[in-house]
C-alpha cells in the first residue's frame, strides 16, 4: 500500500473511532457517569494524538511499533513471572530485577568462556531458577506476612545489585547474539531493516506466553496453581503439597526473569542500575495489568511498551514521565489494574 | 492520676532529649557530629514521616522522597534561582511539604496495601525523573549546588554546632507533634485505617479522606527533612531522591521499627553507623546493609525497637521464672528439719 493511501486509511479509521468515542462520552456525561466520561475522553484524546503524530511520519511509526513490541516482549517475560508469584504465593518479589541482572551476567560469563550463546542462555536460565529456590527458602519462615516478605526481597535486591557490581564491575557490557540471529531483516512494505534478534525476542515472548498458557490451563500443575491462586488453603486440604508447588513457581518466575536477562543483555546491555529500571518497568506492567493476572500482564506489557517507545521517539525529554503518567492514569481510573480483581492484597 | 502518668511518660524522654542536645555537641568529635549525628537526625526526620504513615495509618508509602524532594527543591529553587530571602524560602519550602503530601495522598487515596505501595513507588520515581528531565526548573541531572545556609549575627548555620541544634530541635519537635497527633482522635482514625478499613467506613469515616489527611501530616515531617537535608548537604539533585533513596528510607524505618515514631531515628543511626564504619573493613557495604536488613526483618516484626520492646515485656517473665527456679531450692534448704 502506498504511504499516502495508508495515511488516508489510518485517518479515516481514527475519525470513525473518535466519533464513536465522542458519542459514548457524551452519553456517559449525560448519564452523569463522570468517571466513564473522563475515561472515554482521555482514550479519545490519546487515539487522536497518536494517529495525528504517526500519520506525519509513517515509516518511523512502524519502527516505533516494533521497538515498542520488543520492549513489550521483555516486560512480558519479566512481568509474567512476577505476576504468577504474586498470584499464587502473594509475594511481591522486589528482587526480580536482581534475578534479571544476575541471570544476564552469568550468561555473559558463560559466553565469554565458551563462546556459545545457547549454552549461555541455558545456564543463565538455570542459575536464575536456582536463585528462585534460594528466595523460596529465605521466605519460607514468613509465609503469609506480605509486608515482611516484600522487605526480605528488597534486602535480597540490595545484596544482588551489590554482588553484581562486585563480580562484573560497573562498565556496561552485553552478550553477542547467536550467529543465526545476527544481522537485520527487511521489513515488508517498507524500505527499512530491523535487527533479527529483536524480532526473535518478540517471538520468544509469544512462545513463553503460549507455553505458560498451556502450563496453566492444560496441565495438572497448572490446575493446582490456578486453584492455589483462588484458595490455597483448600488446595492443601485436598492433599496437594502446596509448598512444592510454591517452590516450582519460584523456580519458574526466576527462570523467566533470567531468560529476560539473557534477552535484554543481548539486545540492550547489562549495567549497574539496569535491575531497577527493568524491575520498575515490569512493576508498572504488572500493576497496570492487575496483580496476579497473566492476561493483564500481556495486555499491559504491550500498552506500556508502545507508550514508552512512542514517547521516546516523539517526546524524548518527557518520555519517562509519560510512561509513569500512563500508570498513574490507569490506577486512578481502575485501582486494581486493567484485568485485576480486588484480591486480598492487604499487608 | 492519668494526666500525671501521661506527663511522666512524656517527661522522661523529653528530659533525655534535652540532655542529649546539650551533651552530644560537647562530647562528640567533629567527625561524629557531622557525619553521624546530624546525618542520622535529618534522615530520621524524613524516616519519621514514613514511620508515622506505616506505624499509625498502615500506609506503606514509597513516595515520601517525592515530598522530601519537593521541599528540598523548593528551598534550593527559591533561594538560588529566584534569590528569595532565605527564611521566607525556608517557610515556603516547609509549607510545600504538607501540600505535596496532600497531592500524593489524593493520588493514592483509593488504594491500600500493596497497591498503595506500588502506586506511591510510581509517584516517587516520577518525582525523580521530573527532577532529572525537566531542566528549565530543576536544572536536570546536576541539580543545585552551592546552597548557603542562613547566618544570623555570629550564628552561622553552615557550621556544625548551630546546624546540630537546629536539626535536633526540629527532630524533637517533630516527634512530639507526631506523637500528639497519634494520641488525638485523628490518630485513632488513622489506626482505624491501619487495622480495618471497612470497619472505619462503617463507623462513618471516609477512608479516602483519612488517607489524604495522614499523608498531609506526614508531609510536614518529610518537608522539614527535605529542607534540612539541603542545609546539611548544601545541594540537591535527582540523586537525592532516586530509587536507592526510596529504598534507604524504607530500610531505615524497617530496621528501626515503625511501631514508634522514634524507631526511625534508631534505624537512621544504625544505617549511618553501618555505612560509616563498615567501609573501613570491606568494599561491599551495601551487601552488608542488605544482609543486616534481611536478618532484622526475618527475626523481628518491628525492627530493633521491636526486639527491645519484646525484651522489656518479657523481662518480668524471665525474672519470675528465675525466681521460680530459686524458690524450690531455698525451700529445700529451709525444708523439713532432718531427723
Amino acid at each position: 500500500m502506498a504511504p499516502d493511501r495508508r495515511t488516508e486509511a489510518a485517518a479515516g479509521g481514527a475519525q470513525v473511532a473518535l466519533r464513536h468515542l465522542a458519542g459514548r462520552a457524551a452519553a456517559a456525561a449525560v448519564g452523569r457517569n463522570q468517571r466513564r466520561a473522563a475515561q472515554l475522553a482521555i482514550s479519545g484524546l490519546l487515539i487522536y494524538y497518536v494517529t495525528a503524530k504517526s500519520i506525519q511520519i509513517s515509516d518511523r511509526s512502524l519502527l516505533v511499533l516494533l521497538n515498542g513490541l520488543t520492549a513489550a516482549a521483555l516486560y512480558f517475560l519479566m512481568a509474567s513471572g512476577f505476576t504468577l508469584l504474586f498470584g499464587l504465593v502473594r509475594v511481591t518479589n522486589l528482587a526480580h530485577g536482581g534475578v534479571y541482572l544476575l541471570g544476564g551476567y552469568v550468561a555473559l560469563s558463560v559466553q565469554r568462556a565458551t563462546g556459545n550463546w545457547l549454552a549461555a542462555a541455558g545456564l543463565g536460565f538455570l542459575f536464575s531458577g536456582g536463585i528462585g529456590i534460594l528466595l523460596y527458602v529465605l521466605l519460607r519462615r514468613l509465609r503469609g506476612e506480605g509486608l515482611r516478605e516484600t522487605m526480605v526481597t528488597l534486602g535480597a535486591a540490595i545484596v544482588m545489585a551489590d554482588q553484581a557490581l562486585a563480580h562484573w564491575g560497573g562498565v556496561p557490557s552485553d552478550l553477542d547474539p547467536p550467529a543465526f540471529l545476527q544481522g537485520s531483516l527487511p521489513l515488508p512494505a517498507s524500505p527499512l531493516l530491523y535487527p533479527k534478534f529483536r524480532i526473535a525476542v518478540i517471538g520468544l515472548a509469544i512462545l513463553a506466553g503460549l507455553a505458560l498458557w498451556l502450563l496453566l490451563y492444560r496441565t495438572r500443575l497448572g490446575m493446582v496453581i490456578r486453584a492455589g491462586v483462588d484458595d490455597r488453603d483448600m488446595v492443601s486440604m485436598a492433599g496437594i503439597r502446596v509448598e512444592l508447588v510454591f517452590c516450582a513457581v519460584f523456580v519458574l518466575a526466576g527462570g523467566l526473569a533470567g531468560m529476560a536477562g539473557v534477552a535484554g543483555g543481548t539486545y540492550l546491555s547489562l549495567a549497574q542500575g539496569e535491575d531497577n529500571r527493568v524491575l520498575l518497568a515490569s512493576l508498572i506492567v504488572v500493576i497496570a495489568g492487575g496483580l496476579g493476572s497473566l492476561r493483564g500482564a500481556g495486555a499491559a506489557a504491550v500498552l506500556v511498551g508502545l507508550v514508552e517507545a512512542f514517547a521516546q521517539t516523539h517526546h524524548a525529554i518527557l518520555s519517562v514521565l509519560i510512561t509513569f503518567g500512563t500508570l498513574i492514569a490507569v490506577l486512578a481510573l481502575r485501582p486494581h489494574g486493567l484485568f485485576g480483581r480486588p484480591v486480598d492484597a492487604r499487608l | 492520676m492519668r494526666a500525671s502518668e501521661r506527663w511522666r511518660r512524656v517527661a522522661w524522654p523529653l528530659a533525655a532529649a534535652c540532655i542529649g542536645i546539650v551533651v552530644v555537641p560537647i562530647t562528640a568529635s567533629d567527625f561524629v557530629l557531622l557525619q553521624i549525628v546530624i546525618k542520622s537526625l535529618w534522615l530520621g526526620i524524613a524516616g519519621a514521616s514514613l514511620a508515622f504513615l506505616i506505624g499509625q495509618a498502615g500506609l506503606i508509602s514509597l513516595g515520601q522522597t517525592a515530598i522530601f524532594g519537593t521541599a528540598g527543591y523548593m528551598m534550593a529553587i527559591l533561594t538560588l534561582s529566584y534569590g528569595l530571602n532565605i527564611w521566607l524560602a525556608a517557610a515556603c519550602a516547609v509549607a510545600s511539604g504538607p501540600v505535596a503530601g496532600l497531592l500524593v495522598g489524593l493520588l493514592s487515596s483509593r488504594s491500600s496495601g500493596l497497591y498503595l505501595m506500588m502506586l506511591t513507588l510510581a509517584v516517587g520515581v516520577f518525582a525523580f525523573f521530573f527532577g532529572q528531565q525537566y531542566q528549565p526548573i530543576t536544572r536536570g541531572h546536576t541539580g543545585f549546588n552551592g546552597f548557603e545556609s542562613p547566618v544570623i549575627g555570629d550564628v552561622d548555620f553552615n557550621e556544625r554546632r548551630p546546624l546540630f541544634y537546629v536539626t535536633a530541635v526540629a527532630a524533637v519537635l517533630i516527634v512530639v507533634a507526631l506523637r500528639y497527633v497519634a494520641g488525638s482522635p485523628a490518630g485513632l482514625a488513622f489506626r482505624g485505617l491501619r487495622d480495618n478499613r471497612e470497619r472505619l467506613a462503617a463507623l462513618g469515616y471516609n477512608p479516602a479522606a483519612v488517607t489524604v489527611a495522614a499523608f498531609a501530616v506526614s508531609g510536614v515531617a518529610a518537608g522539614i527533612g527535605g529542607v534540612l537535608s539541603v542545609w546539611y548537604n548544601g545541594a540537591i539533585s535527582p540523586g537525592s531522591i532516586d530509587i536507592t533513596r526510596i529504598i534507604e528510607l524504607l530500610v531505615v524505618v524497617t530496621i528501626g521499627g515503625a511501631i514508634r515514631i522514634e524507631g526511625a531515628f534508631l534505624g537512621a543511626l544504625a544505617v549511618t553507623l553501618l555505612r560509616n564504619f563498615a567501609s573501613d573493613f570491606t568494599n561491599r557495604v551495601e551487601t552488608l546493609v542488605g544482609a543486616a536488613f534481611i536478618i532484622v526483618v526475618l527475626f523481628s516484626r518491628h525492627g530493633i525497637l521491636g526486639l527491645w520492646l519484646e525484651a522489656r515485656s518479657r523481662a518480668p517473665q524471665v525474672f519470675e521464672s528465675l525466681r521460680g527456679q530459686l524458690r524450690p531450692r531455698s525451700r529445700a534448704a529451709a525444708g523439713p528439719p532432718a531427723r
